[in-house]
C-alpha cells in the first residue's frame, strides 16, 4: 500500500475527485443511513380528537365511573379492556371542555385477563375486576390507589384471584346436568358492603348459538382497606349461588344489601341476543350472606352495567340487552323482609313496577311504542332522581326517561326524550362511523351549580372508544 | 491505478466487506471468463430457405403480454438467485403495491394494488386462479419464489381481460419453463430464527418432452422477541409503553414441488401440462396481546393444468388454445383455546376446474393491424368443510361461472398508437350476470416516449365467507350481500431506454358497494355493502443503470383512499409510500441496498388511531465464486454464487396490522449451484 508523504492526497481522495457521483451518492446512502433504524411502525399514535368529543383510543372500554366521592367529582374514570390497556382519569374540570385532558395508568403488562368492572370506594382505594386470559388465569379483582402521585407511581395493590366452588348437593346448569365444581369465569360486577367485597362470576362453558350456564356465583371477600397492601381474604361462606344463571353485575344497595342482576343465559342468534332462561335481580343479605328476595323479571335478559338506585332508595332501574326496555323495581318492599335466609326466597313479582309486560320503553321506537331489540347498556340516574338516562347500544342513542311513579302502570311507558349520539347498528344500513353508545355516569352535584358543561357522560364503543358529553338541562 | 495489497496477489480477485465499495468498484481488472471465439472456419452451404411467416409477439418490458395499455411491472426472478428472497418481499417494492403481512416469513401475507382490498387482487400461476370460492385472498408467502420465472403486477383492474374479481390488479405469476440445455440447480439458505431453506430444480429435454422440475422445503422456528406496541398521543404525550415479548407459536415447515412438460405429440400441436402441490404446516399465534399459543394451521394445495395450442389454427395468423385446470385447496385449522368463544376445529376443502378456451388471431383491416383474441371460461368452484360436533359449518357451497370474452388491440397506421378494447360477458350463479369492458391506449407519442390510458369497469364477486360464514354469534356471513363494482381510470407517460425507464402515472377509481366487515349489533359483526369508496393517486417509477455495474430503482406511491362516507383515509392504506434501490454488479459479486419508506398507516374508519410512520431498509451481498481462482474448475458446476442477506438491517420494530408485530432483523446466507 502506498505510503501517503506529508501533503499528499492518498488515493481515496483521487477516487473521490473522478467520482464526484460517487461521493454525492455515499453522502446519500450516510443520509438514508442515519433513516435506518428509524421509524416507529410498532408505535401507535391516538389523534386528541374533534371539538367536543374526547378521544380514548381503545376500542370498546368497559366502565365510566365519576365517583360522587370527596376529591374526585370533578373526575371521569375509564377503564379499557384493548390497547391503550389502562385506567384513564379525565379531569372535567379543565377549561375548555372537551376534549379533556387526562392522566394515563399503564395496566399492560401488570394485570391478567381482560378489565371490566371498575369500581371506586374512596380516594384511595379503587378495584376493578378481570376475566379471561391465557388459560383463564385472569380472573379475579385488583385494588389500586386511584389518586397516584403520578403515572409511573401508579400500581396494583393487590390482586386477587377467584376460587373454586363447591356445590353439596350439587345443582344443574342450564343444559339440565348436575354440576358439583365450579371453577369461576367471566368475572364481572364487583361492589362494596359491609366490610366485604361481592364479586359476581357467570361460569360460561359454551357461549354463542348454544351456551351453557352453571350456577351463577357471588363470591364473598373479607376486606380490611387499612392495611397496605389491603387484606382480602375469602369470607365465610364465601360463595352465594344466585337463583338464576348469569349474574353480570352487583349493586350495592347500603343498608347491607347488595342487588345482584341474573341476567339470564342468552344465545346470540341473528346479531341478536335471544334470552334462554329467566333474569331476575337477587337481593343479598350481607350480614347473612344469602340470597332474602329475588324481583323475577322473565325472559327480560338483563343489561350488565350497575343497576340505578334512587337517591332514597325506594326503587331501582335495570335494562335490557335484548329490547328497548327499561324494568323499574320497588325496592320498599326490601322494607317488609323477615329475618334469616329464606328457602324458597321469595319472588317480589307484585312488587315489580314496570315489568316485561310493561317495560320503560328506550330509543325512537319506544317513543312509538314499539318493542324492538336493542342492547340498553346502562342506566344512570339524574340528582335529584327524578330523571334516567339510558343508553342504546344498537339503536345510537340516549333515552330520557321519567323516574317518578307511585304506581304500577298497566302498559309500556315510552321516553320522555331520545338523543341520537350515533347511527344505529342496522344489518341493513351498517356505518364505518362511530357507533355503539355504552357505559354512561352522571356528573355529581347540581348542573349549573355545582359545575358548568355537560352532566351526562356516554362512552362510544367502536371504532376508536371515545367520550361524549352531553348537556340536559 | 494499481492496488496492491501487502501478501497478496495483484490480481487476487477478493470478495470485500460492504464497507470497501469504493475500493471494490475499482478492484481488480476484470475477471471475466474469455469468450473463446471460435475462428474456425465454416465451409458450410449456404442454402436459401423460405421460412412461413412468423407472426412475432414480443412481451418488452414493464408490459403485460394480454394487456399492453395497463400500467405494469414484471419482475424476472433470476437476478435474486442467491439471495434468499420472497414473493412478498418482492411485490411490496413495486409502485402502487402495499403489503400486509401478519407475522413475518411462512405466515399469511397479501397485497393491495392502488388501495383495494387483498380480495380485489386476482393472483394468477400460470393462469390458474389462486383466490378460492372461500377466502377471495391469496396468501402470497404460499408461493415459493425459486418455482417462478418472472411475476407481472398489473395496477388499475383487470375483470374484462383477466376474469373476475380483478378489481385492484392482477399478479401474475408466471412458473419457469422447460430449457433446450439441461441444467440442475441447488440451494441451500440458512439463517436467523433458524431459518432453512434448501430447493433444487432441473430442466432440460428429452426428446420432444421438455421439462422442468422443482422442489423446495422452507421452514423456520419463527418465535420472535419483538416490541409491544408505543402507544402515544399525537402530542407525545405516553400511553401504553413498549415492553419485550416472544411471539411463539410461529413456526411454520412448507414444502412445494412443480413439475411442468411440454412437448409437441403433432405438427402444429403445443401441449403443456403442469402440477404444482404446496404443502405448510404452521402456528398460528393470532392477536400480539392475546396470543393463540396452540392454534394450528395445515394448508394443502394441488394446482394442475393442460394447455394445448394449435399455433396454426386455420392459417397462419390464427391461433387456437385450450386449457383445462383443476384446483384443490385444503385447509385445516385448531384453536382448543380461543380468546373468544368455543375451540374450533374446522376443515375445509376448496375445489376448482374449469376450462377455457381462446382463438387468436393477427390480422389486417382498414390499414390496422389487429391483435385479437375471442374465447370462453368456464369454471366450477366448490367449498365443503367439516366442523367438530356441536359448531356451525359452511356446509357444501358452490358456484359456476361462465363467460365469454373477447379483446382487440389496434394498432393504428404508422403504429404509434395502439388501442385495446376488451369485454367480458359473465354468468355466476347467484351474482347473475355482468358486463365489464376495458379501452386502453398506448401512444408512443416521441421517439421513446409513450402515452397510455385506460378506462375498465370491473366487479368482484362475494367470496364463500363473506357470504355464508356460520352465524357463530359473533361473526357471521351475509347471504345477501351485493357485488362490488368499480370504475377505474389511469393515465401516465414514460421512457423506456435501454439504460433509463421512467413512468409516472395518475390513477382514479370508484367502488360502489364496497364489502366491508362491520359490527351490525352490539353482538356480531357480518360483511355489509357500504357506502362508495374513492381511490385516487400517482405513482412515480424511475429505473436507471448509468454504468453496466451500477444500478439505481427508485418509485414512489401516492395514495389517498377514502370512504365517502366519512372523508378518512381507510384503515389499513399508506399515503405515501417510498422505495429505493442501489445494485452494484461485478463479474465476482454484486451487492444491493434497498430501502422502503411507508407513510403512517390508519387502523381505524375514523382515523383517530394510526401506526406510525417507518423505514426499513435490507442489504445484500453475493459472490459469484467460479470467478474465484481455483473454484471456477470444478466439474459440472456452471456457477457457484454464495449470499448473504441481512433483512431489516436496522432492527425497526414496525407492524403492517396493529395487534400483528414482524420480526426484526434477519441474518441469511445462501449457497447456489448449477450444473
Amino acid at each position: 500500500m502506498e505510503r501517503l508523504k506529508p501533503g499528499s492526497k492518498g488515493p481515496l481522495f483521487w477516487l473521490g475527485q473522478r467520482h464526484a457521483l460517487l461521493r454525492a451518492m455515499a453522502a446519500a446512502l450516510c443520509a438514508v443511513g442515519a433513516l435506518v433504524g428509524c421509524g416507529g411502525g410498532s408505535v401507535l399514535e391516538v389523534s386528541i380528537g374533534k371539538e367536543g368529543e374526547t378521544v380514548i383510543g381503545s376500542p370498546l372500554p368497559s366502565n365510566l365511573q365519576i365517583p360522587d366521592l370527596p376529591g374526585l367529582r370533578g373526575f371521569a374514570y375509564v377503564i379499557t379492556t384493548a390497547p391503550p390497556l389502562g385506567i384513564f382519569r379525565f379531569d372535567l374540570e379543565a377549561p375548555g371542555g372537551a376534549p379533556y385532558p387526562f392522566t394515563y395508568y399503564d395496566l399492560f403488562g401488570k394485570i391478567p385477563g381482560v378489565p371490566d368492572e371498575l369500581f371506586l370506594y374512596d380516594q384511595d382505594h379503587g378495584m376493578f375486576t378481570t376475566s379471561g386470559g391465557f388459560a383463564g388465569q385472569g380472573e379475579g379483582i385488583h385494588l389500586f390507589d386511584p389518586t397516584p402521585e403520578s403515572p409511573a407511581a401508579f400500581a396494583i395493590k393487590k390482586s386477587v384471584p377467584v376460587f373454586p366452588v363447591l356445590l353439596n348437593p350439587p345443582r344443574n346448569d342450564s343444559a339440565g346436568n348436575p354440576v358439583s365444581r365450579i371453577d369461576p369465569s367471566y368475572t364481572s360486577g364487583v361492589a362494596v358492603s359491609n366490610g366485604k367485597i361481592y364479586v359476581c362470576t357467570s361460569n360460561f362453558t359454551a357461549v354463542g348459538g348454544s351456551p351453557v350456564c352453571p350456577p351463577g356465583t357471588v363470591l364473598v371477600y373479607r376486606w380490611d382497606p387499612s392495611k397496605d397492601p389491603p387484606e382480602v381474604v375469602p369470607s365465610s361462606p364465601s360463595f352465594i349461588v344466585t337463583t338464576r344463571f348469569n349474574p353480570t353485575e352487583v349493586t350495592a344497595l347500603g343498608d347491607r344489601k347488595v342487588l345482584v342482576t341474573n341476567s339470564g343465559v342468552l344465545a346470540i342468534r341473528e346479531a341478536r341476543a335471544v334470552p334462554l332462561t329467566e333474569a331476575a335481580v337477587d337481593v343479598v343479605d350481607t350480614d347473612l350472606d344469602c340470597v332474602v328476595a329475588t324481583y323475577p323479571l322473565g325472559l327480560s335478559a338483563l343489561s350488565y352495567k350497575a343497576i340505578a338506585v334512587a337517591p332514597d332508595r325506594s326503587r331501582a332501574l335495570v335494562g335490557s340487552v335484548a329490547f328497548n326496555s327499561v324494568f323499574e323495581l320497588d325496592l320498599t318492599a326490601l322494607e317488609d323482609l323477615p329475618a334469616g335466609c329464606p328457602d324458597p326466597v321469595p319472588a317480589l313479582t307484585g312488587r315489580v313496577l314496570a315489568g316485561p309486560e310493561n317495560p320503560i320503553r328506550t330509543g325512537f321506537s319506544g317513543q312509538d311504542g314499539k318493542k324492538e331489540n336493542d342492547f340498553v347498556v346502562q342506566i344512570a340516574l339524574s340528582a335529584d332522581g327524578t330523571r334516567a338516562y339510558a343508553s342504546g347500544y344498537n339503536s345510537g342513542t340516549l333515552s330520557v326517561l321519567e323516574v317518578e311513579q307511585a304506581v304500577r302502570t298497566p302498559s309500556p311507558k315510552g321516553p320522555l326524550a331520545v338523543l341520537s349520539l350515533t347511527p344505529p347498528l342496522d344489518p341493513e344500513q351498517a356505518t364505518v362511523e362511530d357507533v355503539g353508545p355504552g357505559p354512561l355516569a352522571v356528573r355529581p352535584g347540581r348542573p349549573g351549580v355545582d359545575y358548568e358543561g355537560p352532566d351526562v357522560f356516554v362512552l362510544i364503543g367502536l371504532p376508536a372508544g371515545k367520550m361524549f358529553g352531553v348537556r340536559t338541562y | 491505478m494499481r492496488m496492491t495489497w501487502k501478501g497478496q496477489g495483484a490480481k487476487g480477485a477478493l470478495f470485500l466487506p460492504l464497507l470497501g465499495v469504493v475500493l471494490f468498484l475499482f478492484g481488480p481488472a476484470s475477471l471475466l471468463a474469455q469468450q473463446a471465439d471460435e475462428a474456425g472456419k465454416r465451409e458450410e452451404q449456404i442454402v436459401p430457405y423460405e421460412l412461413e411467416p412468423i407472426l412475432v409477439r414480443t412481451v418488452r418490458i414493464r408490459q403485460a403480454e394480454r394487456d399492453p395499455s395497463s400500467f405494469a411491472s414484471v419482475l424476472e426472478t433470476e437476478p435474486y438467485q442467491a439471495h434468499f428472497r420472497t414473493v412478498p418481499d418482492l411485490l411490496s417494492r413495486q409502485p402502487g403495491v402495499h403489503l400486509s403481512q401478519l407475522g413475518g416469513l411462512g405466515q399469511f401475507s397479501t397485497v393491495s394494488i392502488r388501495g383495494s382490498s387483498a380480495e380485489q387482487v386476482l393472483v394468477l400461476l400460470d393462469g390458474i386462479p389462486l383466490n378460492t370460492g372461500q377466502g377471495g385472498s391469496v396468501d402470497l408467502s404460499t408461493i415459493p419464489l425459486e418455482s417462478l420465472e418472472r411475476i407481472e403486477v398489473i395496477r388499475g383492474g383487470g375483470s374484462a381481460v383477466y376474469g373476475p374479481d380483478a378489481m385492484g390488479g392482477v399478479v401474475n405469476l408466471v412458473s419457469k419453463k422447460p430449457g433446450e440445455t439441461p441444467e440442475v440447480d441447488g440451494l441451500f439458505t440458512y439463517g436467523s430464527l433458524e431459518t432453512v431453506k434448501g430447493a433444487a430444480s432441473a430442466r432440460g429435454r428429452t426428446g420432444d418432452v421438455g421439462y422442468f422440475v422443482s422442489a423446495t422445503h422452507l421452514q423456520s422456528e419463527g418465535d420472535f422477541s419483538y416490541d409491544t406496541l408505543d402507544i402515544r398521543t399525537e402530542s407525545g404525550q405516553p400511553l401504553q409503553r413498549p415492553q419485550q415479548r416472544e411471539r411463539a407459536n410461529n413456526d411454520f415447515s412448507s414444502q412445494d414441488l412443480l413439475a411442468r412438460l411440454t412437448f409437441s405429440p403433432w405438427k402444429n400441436l403445443e401441449l403443456d401440462v403442469s402440477n404444482e402441490l404446496f404443502h405448510t404446516e404452521r402456528g398460528q399465534p393470532g392477536f400480539a396481546e392475546n396470543p393463540s399459543l396452540d392454534a394450528r394451521q395445515r394448508y394443502l394445495r394441488d394446482a394442475t393444468y393442460i394447455k394445448a395450442v394449435l399455433p396454426r389454427f386455420l392459417g397462419q395468423t390464427s391461433r387456437l388454445s385450450g386449457t383445462l385446470f383443476q384446483r384443490f385447496d385444503r385447509i385445516r385449522f385448531r384453536d382448543p383455546a380461543p380468546s373468544l368463544g368455543n375451540p374450533i376445529d374446522t376443515l375445509s376443502r376448496n375445489y376448482a376446474f374449469g376450462g377455457n378456451l381462446e382463438w387468436g388471431l393477427y390480422g389486417k383491416a382498414l390499414a390496422c393491424e389487429h391483435v385479437a383474441a375471442l374465447g370462453w371460461d368456464i369454471e366450477r368452484e366448490e367449498l365443503r368443510d367439516e366442523v367438530a360436533a356441536g359448531q356451525a359449518g359452511f356446509g357444501s357451497r358452490g358456484r359456476t361461472t361462465n363467460s365469454v370474452y373477447g379483446r382487440d388491440e389496434i394498432v393504428l397506421p404508422g403504429g404509434k398508437v395502439s388501442l385495446l378494447g376488451a369485454w367480458r360477458l359473465e354468468q355466476s350463479g347467484r351474482e347473475g350476470t355482468h358486463l365489464s369492458g376495458k379501452a386502453g391506449l398506448v401512444w408512443k407519442f416521441f421517439w421513446k416516449a409513450h402515452f397510455k390510458a385506460n378506462l375498465e369497469r370491473a366487479y368482484r364477486r362475494p367470496n364463500f365467507t363473506e357470504l355464508y360464514h356460520p352465524d357463530q354469534g359473533y361473526i357471521r356471513g351475509n347471504p345477501d350481500l351485493d357485488s362490488e363494482r368499480a370504475t377505474n381510470v389511469d393515465f401516465g407517460v414514460g421512457v423506456a431506454l435501454p439504460r433509463f425507464f421512467f413512468e409516472a402515472a395518475g390513477f382514479h377509481s370508484r367502488v360502489e358497494d364496497s364489502i366491508l366487515w362491520l359490527p351490525v349489533s352490539a353482538f356480531t359483526v357480518q360483511p355489509v355493502n357500504t357506502g362508495r369508496v374513492r381511490t385516487w393517486g400517482a405513482e412515480l417509477d424511475v429505473e436507471a443503470r448509468p454504468w453496466e455495474f451500477l444500478g439505481l430503482t427508485v418509485n414512489y406511491t401516492y395514495l389517498h383512499a377514502q370512504s365517502l362516507e366519512t372523508g378518512l383515509q381507510l384503515p389499513g392504506r399508506p399515503r405515501h409510500t417510498v422505495n429505493g434501490r442501489i445494485s452494484l454488479d461485478r463479474p465476482v459479486g454484486s451487492l444491493y441496498g434497498e430501502i422502503q419508506y411507508v407513510s403512517s398507516i390508519p387502523v381505524v374508519s375514523t382515523g383517530e388511531l394510526a401506526l406510525k410512520w417507518r423505514t426499513v431498509a435490507d442489504l445484500g451481498a453475493k459472490a459469484n465464486l467460479e470467478a474465484v481462482p481455483g473454484l471456477g474448475k470444478i466439474p459440472w458446476v456452471r456457477s457457484l454464487s454464495a449470499g448473504l442477506d441481512v433483512k431489516n438491517v436496522g432492527d425497526v420494530s414496525y407492524r403492517d396490522a396493529q395487534n400483528f408485530p414482524l420480526p426484526g432483523r434477519m441474518v441469511l446466507g445462501t449457497i447456489e449451484a448449477r450444473f
